[in-house]
């Protein structure tokens, strides 16, 4: 009886717990320019697709992290202008998870639900001299 | 004669139904007249074989039936509604009343708990929520969103 109440508890208990873990997040801060020759940071080769949809041509990877972000708990990404990103990982289910981009220089928040194989480009600054910065965000990478 | 007339009708009467001079009257009456005496014995005689009569057709009728058909009706008449039914079975078996509620309860708690938790409401793992002054494009590719800010009178300086 008592093992078969623990068997319950664990179904009802295991679930939240695995919600509540930290979820491994590789977030990278990139640069793309409209100067110069077309040229794909190595780094970046795994983003080619995405990134060739856009106008830039030069792509140059200017910083990475690995964070393992809590949910709901806000963390930081410093970019090169001095501004900040603040990324919140949300929610999780299972293969997918639900972050939130916030820029507050911009007033600009996103929220953006991806699966365990995708990850986020996001534009984290205007255009400045033919050139901008982005964030890409994976989780579980 | 004229008594005969008087007392004959109170011949074969029940205890009680004369008075006692009535009684004593036609007791002192039969003592002196063979006529009546003759037609109380006719009565007495037709009385009982009138009661082995009804005895012995009350023996032979069988009223299993009529009582089971009486309790039927009974019991359809006075069949209890759920809800006292159930006070009924909870105030004799309250443990195994909670326990039966308990279950479907439980068992609809975990589902929906399952259901909450799981990934299949994130089917389309692609939903958007953006919040902006200024207006934001976004492609969508197979590799995931890209996210682009329109550049607008606050961008980045």
């Amino acid at each position: 009886m008592n093992r078969l109440a623990a068997a319950c508890l664990a179904l009802l208990l295991l679930p939240g717990l695995a919600a509540a873990a930290d979820v491994p997040v590789r977030v990278r801060v990139i640069q793309g320019s409209r100067q110069g020759p077309a040229r794909l940071d190595p780094r970046l080769s795994d983003l080619q697709k995405q990134l060739g949809k856009l106008a830039y041509q030069k792509w140059e990877q200017l910083d990475e992290q690995q964070l393992n972000m809590v949910q709901k708990k806000t963390q930081f990404v410093k970019l090169p202008d001095g501004n900040q990103v603040a990324l919140t990982v949300q929610e999780v289910r299972g293969d997918t998870v639900t972050i939130e981009v916030a820029l507050a220089q911009r007033n600009t928040l996103s929220s953006v639900t991806i699966d365990k194989e995708k990850r986020i480009v996001h534009q984290v600054s205007g255009e400045k001299n033919g050139a901008a910065y982005f964030v890409t965000v994976r989780a579980w990478p | 004669m004229k008594d005969c007339a008087i007392y004959r009708p109170m011949i074969g009467s029940q205890p009680g139904e004369l008075s006692p001079a009535e009684a004593a009257g036609l007791q002192a009456h039969l003592g002196g007249c063979g006529g009546c005496r003759a037609f109380q014995a006719d009565v007495l005689a037709t009385e009982g074989l009138v009661a082995q009569a009804l005895e012995r057709a009350a023996a032979r009728r069988d009223f299993a039936p009529f009582v089971d058909g009486v309790m039927t009706r009974i019991s359809a008449a006075r069949r209890p509604g759920l809800l006292e039914r159930l006070t009924r079975q909870l105030r004799l078996h309250p443990r195994l009343v909670v326990s039966g509620a308990l279950v479907p309860l439980l068992a609809a708690a975990l589902a929906l708990y399952v259901r909450s938790n799981s990934g299949a409401d994130f089917a389309d793992a692609h939903t958007l929520e953006l919040h902006s002054e200024g207006s934001t494009t976004i492609i969508q590719s197979s590799d995931g969103p890209v996210l682009l800010l329109d550049d607008d009178d606050n961008g980045e300086s």
